[in-house]
């Protein structure tokens, strides 16, 4: 690996472990009500006039630790990316395969459906199943929901990318001669879509996973920036950077700042992992002197 | 006493507008923006600030207030007590903007309408009888006893045109809670010195200068046309006024006043009549978000009390509001009659005391509970709830938020289904009646809490038809004792309003935050 990718990894690495591991490393619990002050709202970061330990990147509104919340936000992120994933790959991958084992009418229609939604941005069908899906939760659930729903939607908004790639693979693995002496055999179908075909199919929908993870997360974020996502009391990456962004023209920076090079430090990471990986599974390179 | 340093504020910026005014400017348009707009166009629908504050543009009532609060003719000229009620003169020659004549007709006509079933005016008017129209341009109004009052509770009592009404079968105001369409919601057709152009709810609301409104050159204002967007995020509406898309902002976010000023831009700010408070629903058998079954902890004194010493009012002033409130223990600031310095005290900050008032009820462990929240009305309404969290754990009340945009709350507070919620409450008749009437008496229209006491509800109903002032205010006095003792609310601080505008722009601040547009200049 080149020496700009391994900084790059360890950039978004450090920080996400930092951040999965926020319970055990952050300073304070931000989801503790009865830990905060309202007299420590709005402190600078501790190298600033006025700020000072223990608040080393500062507080928000509310006396909550910057740094904490920060973490346990980006752990939600990455929680929320690697749900809704697993969802789109999941359903991709069945849609995908189905389409590209059974050929014929089912795989027109269910192609030309992932088309169409792929013609949609996919943030836009993100707000549209979150809109949804909180209209019809009960008032009481859509905190406790809002974030499981958030991860809904932008696990069906990306699914069409993962039926695309799962279904080309399976369309020629659908023809190799021991799927086809597999069914002489007279193995049920499930059966062989299962063993026979998907585990070729399943290098190129993780490659795909990979690169679409960090996409995730940023969607996760652009959703709670616009409200939509994580409520105000338990804060993603993205909803700080929304409550940062009232605060700027007071003054009050480092509310959005440091949210703000956290995401672009966990997706490069992401990306550079998943750029890394990509290369590895890439035959074409690997044969190159 | 912060009210009457605002009347001399007010009166001077009037004065100096007179002066401007002498000058003969050309027409303007003014472009304005707040965070949320009119809930609806019918006049009797909603009794609500903004509604009531663009309404109010188009339609006229009999009895208007002046930027100072004080009471001014508009479409009675003059008005007197009689024996058993109160007479109005008509101010003659008067057109609607569609062309009909305004008479005695209309009046009767908005009165009833104002008091339907339906109408959110009804509480306000229940004093009123009978309406009687002795000739075309007089007004009898007959009370079921003698109200002083009653030229104060009609300032924002629009006057619609009966003919109008019945064309457009909106004879009976739009049922708000049920989300009712009618022609008067999206429509407008009133006396008032702007016409309704445009009206697209939640965008753009475009008005012109009414060519033959009858107090054309009476007042100092220039416009020839508004133009009302609102904007929901806070940081859009600041940067559409810094970039000189918008001439004012009537809710510019506190913390961004200080940026605002040193842009060159006016900021004026003034003690609001609007004081914002908890309801605690102590009416249910039991709360619908708590984890307690069979009881209602709300219905216990001892806990209402305990949310009240829970609250540290200071350091919600000081790090929510910019230092920009006053806190309170009472639903009615300075400056309405029978606000007194000792009743608006607020409940000290005790969190000891509210934990051991917690456990004598019985709730040592504490309970959850709702709190239902706005999030587009009063300033920093969101930040508000989000920073009682934490102090209301600290006693052991886990509480959980929701926060929606105020024509989602409203309905639930008027429907009466919340447990818990925040709401903020104007007094525009300046007296204490009105705020006890709506939000303390059983059966008010906005009382959510189900608080209904018996000897409150007699003080009530006495002191709308006492003539004598001593002992109406004697009993003013004691309601007001019963609700601090008994907490029905948790009251958190009076507003404080701040307006910032383009330094063309002279737009006088009126301390029930609705903007006059008979009297903003818009200088060359």
């Amino acid at each position: 690996m080149r020496p700009v990718l391994v900084l790059a990894v360890a950039l978004g690495l450090l920080p996400a472990l930092a951040c999965l591991f926020a319970p055990w490393v952050a300073p304070q619990d931000p989801f503790d009500p009865a830990a905060l002050s309202l007299r420590d709202a709005f402190l600078p970061p501790a190298w600033a006039e006025g700020g000072r330990a223990p608040f080393w990147l500062g507080t928000d509104g509310q006396g909550r630790d910057l740094l904490s919340t920060m973490l346990y936000g980006g752990r939600l992120s990455i929680l929320v990316a690697l749900a809704a994933t697993a969802l789109g790959l999941g359903l991709g991958a069945l849609v995908g395969v189905v389409a590209g084992a059974a050929g014929g009418w089912l795989d027109a229609v269910l192609m030309r459906l992932a088309e169409v939604q792929l013609t949609l941005p996919g943030i836009l069908v993100a707000i549209l199943v979150n809109g949804l899906a909180r209209a019809l939760l009960p008032p009481g659930a859509r905190e406790a929901l809002a974030i499981p729903a958030t991860a809904l939607a932008i696990g069906l908004s990306d699914w069409p990318q993962f039926a695309r790639v799962a279904r080309a693979a399976a369309a020629v693995e659908a023809r190799r001669d021991f799927v086809a002496a597999a069914r002489i055999t007279g193995l049920p179908g499930w059966r062989i879509l299962l063993r026979h075909v998907l585990p070729g199919v399943a290098r190129p929908l993780l490659t795909l996973a990979a690169v679409l993870l960090p996409l995730a997360a940023i969607a996760e974020a652009t959703l709670s920036f616009l409200g939509l996502g994580a409520p105000p009391s338990t804060p993603s990456l993205g909803t700080l950077i929304r409550l940062g962004s009232e605060q700027m023209f007071a003054g009050r920076w480092w509310i959005a700042a440091f949210p703000s090079a956290l995401l672009v430090a966990l997706a490069l990471g992401a990306n550079a992992a998943a750029e890394a990986l990509r290369a590895r599974a890439d035959p074409h390179r690997s044969a190159r002197p | 006493m912060p009210f009457a340093n605002v009347r001399r504020a007010v009166a001077g910026s009037l004065a100096a507008m007179l002066v401007l005014a002498a000058v003969p400017a050309a027409a303007q348009t003014l472009r304005w923006t707040s965070q949320a707009d009119a809930l609806t166009l019918d006049p009797h629908a909603q009794n609500e600030g903004p509604t009531i504050a663009l309404t109010g543009m188009i339609y006229e009532a009999l009895v208007t207030r002046d930027p100072t609060m004080t009471l001014q003719p508009e479409l009675a000229t003059a008005w007197e007590a009689i024996e058993g009620g109160w007479r109005f003169a008509l101010r003659p020659g008067v057109t609607f903007h569609g062309g009909e004549a305004f008479d005695a007709r209309d009046v009767a006509f908005s009165i009833r309408r104002a008091m339907a079933p339906t109408s959110d005016w009804r509480e306000q008017l229940a004093s009123i009888v009978e309406v009687e129209t002795p000739d075309p341009l007089t007004v009898v109004l007959r009370t079921s006893g003698p109200n002083p009052i009653l030229p104060n509770q009609l300032t924002n009592v629009f006057i619609m045109d009966s003919g109008w009404a019945e064309a457009m079968g909106v004879t009976a105001p739009q049922d708000y809670a049920s989300k009712q369409e009618t022609a008067a919601v999206r429509q407008a057709n009133g006396t008032g010195p702007f016409v309704l152009e445009e009206r697209r709810p939640d965008e753009l609301t475009a008005l012109s200068a009414n060519p033959d409104w009858w107090g054309k050159g009476l007042f100092p204002g220039n416009l020839a046309r508004i133009e009302y967007r609102p904007m929901r995020n806070p940081a859009t509406r600041v940067a559409a006024l810094l970039a000189g898309d918008v001439d004012l902002v009537l809710d510019p976010p506190l913390q961004d006043l200080a940026r605002i000023r040193a842009a060159g831009m006016t900021v004026a700010s003034a003690p609001q009549i609007r004081t914002i408070f908890l309801g605690m629903d102590q009416g249910s058998a039991e709360l619908r978000s708590s984890d307690v079954g069979g009881r209602n902890p709300f219905g216990d004194r001892r806990v209402r009390l305990a949310v009240n010493h829970a609250i540290d009012r200071e350091a919600i002033r000081d790090h929510v509001m910019e230092g920009l409130s006053y806190p309170t223990g009472l639903l009615t600031p300075p400056g309405v009659h029978g606000a007194t310095p000792a009743n608006d005290a607020p409940y000290p900050y005790d969190p000891e005391r509210a934990r051991a008032l917690l456990a004598e009820a019985g709730y040592a462990e504490g309970f959850k509970v709702r709190l239902d929240c706005p999030n587009d009305r009063y300033n920093n309404d969101e930040e508000i709830c989000q920073a009682l969290v934490p102090m209301l754990a600290r006693v052991g009340i886990e509480v959980s938020l929701d926060l929606q945009p105020r024509a989602r709350h409203f309905p639930k507070v008027q429907n009466r289904e919340t447990d818990f919620y925040l709401l903020g409450w104007g007094t525009p008749t300046l007296d204490s009646a009105f705020v006890l009437d709506y939000l303390v008496g059983a059966g008010g229209a906005w009382n959510a809490t189900g608080f209904d006491n018996l000897r409150l509800n007699e003080l009530i109903a006495a002191m709308t038809t006492e003539t004598d002032l001593a002992r109406r205010d004697a009993m003013i006095a004691e309601a007001w004792e019963i609700v601090r003792e008994q907490a029905p609310y948790a009251p958190l601080h009076h507003q404080v309003i701040a307006w910032a505008s383009a330094p063309h722009v002279d737009a006088p601040i009126c301390p029930d935050d609705a903007l006059r547009p008979r009297f903003v200049v818009i200088r060359e």
